[in-house]
């Protein structure tokens, strides 16, 4: 049963959840500071000096609204870096998690079409740019050496046989088709969090670009 | 009496093929943390 975030009363700290619900809501409490001032809340993005006060009974639905209203406020929740880390060890900015879970979450699905020709995997036909054929294999190559690496075991020591049980799924065996269905997933799943190719460009992205969806929920239920 | 010799048997042993356990365990959410997960997008890669 999923609990629509925007309306869970602000708290000094909250772990999200894969049962809190709203896209952007997820985003934005993720990156949310909270301190408690003469019994009101003072609402700021982590770190960051700027602040807009709430009522001590205030949800986050409020509170997003209210740092929505103040444009020095608002500022600090855009602009955001995309990509941690360096060179060839990128990730996204943690605050993108559920991009990242959604991502894999497709990938994952993709992976019955190894053991099943006609497994039934739809692309995105509509909301995205046109993939071509090159892309596909720009991207299936640079997933691969990230899945190779995620694969090695991290206590070998302690595993059966001493080693890694399985290598990572070779993407490139999949059908056309279906590494096809990946990527056109893969650019909607980045859409769906405000970074389309500008953003990427510019390696910046913000929250109020991530879609509001207040019935997300991942579909990955492991926090 | 001439020494009796075995002949060794070798037993043909099939290669593992476990194309089968794949999509169930290469994601295995205890086996690859959150973060980790993160680099599999390739943020280095245009959307």
């Amino acid at each position: 049963m999923s609990i629509p975030l925007a309306e869970v009363p602000i708290a000094s700290s909250i772990k999200v959840t894969p049962d809190h619900a709203g896209r952007q809501m997820r985003v934005f409490v993720k990156l949310l500071g909270v301190s408690v001032v003469g019994g009101r809340w003072n609402l700021r993005r982590t770190g960051r000096p700027p602040y807009v006060t709430v009522p001590s009974d205030a949800t986050y639905g409020i509170a997003l609204k209210a740092v929505q209203a103040c444009p020095e406020v608002a500022e600090t929740f855009a602009g955001l870096s995309l990509r941690m880390g360096c060179e060839p060890y990128l990730y996204l900015h943690d605050a993108l998690q559920d991009l990242a879970d959604e991502f894999i979450e497709d990938v994952t699905e993709a992976c019955a079409a190894l053991v099943n020709p006609d497994h039934f995997y739809p692309g995105i036909d509509d909301g995205i740019e046109p993939v071509a054929d090159a892309h596909i294999e720009q991207v299936i190559a640079a997933m691969q050496p990230e899945l190779n690496r995620e694969r090695r075991d991290p206590w070998p020591s302690t595993s059966r046989n001493g080693s890694n049980s399985l290598p990572a799924v070779p993407l490139a065996s999949l059908p056309h088709r279906i590494q096809r269905a990946i990527v056109e997933r893969r650019r909607l799943r980045f859409l769906q969090y405000g970074v389309d190719k500008r953003a990427w460009e510019r390696d910046a992205w913000s929250v109020w670009n991530v879609a509001v969806d207040p019935d997300f929920v991942p579909r990955r239920k492991v926090s | 009496m001439p020494e009796t010799t075995t002949t060794p048997v070798i037993t043909p042993v099939t290669p593992q093929t476990q194309p089968d356990a794949w999509p169930d365990r290469w994601t295995s959410p205890d086996r690859i943390c959150p973060q980790q997960r993160s680099t599999v997008t390739s943020p280095g890669v245009e959307p």
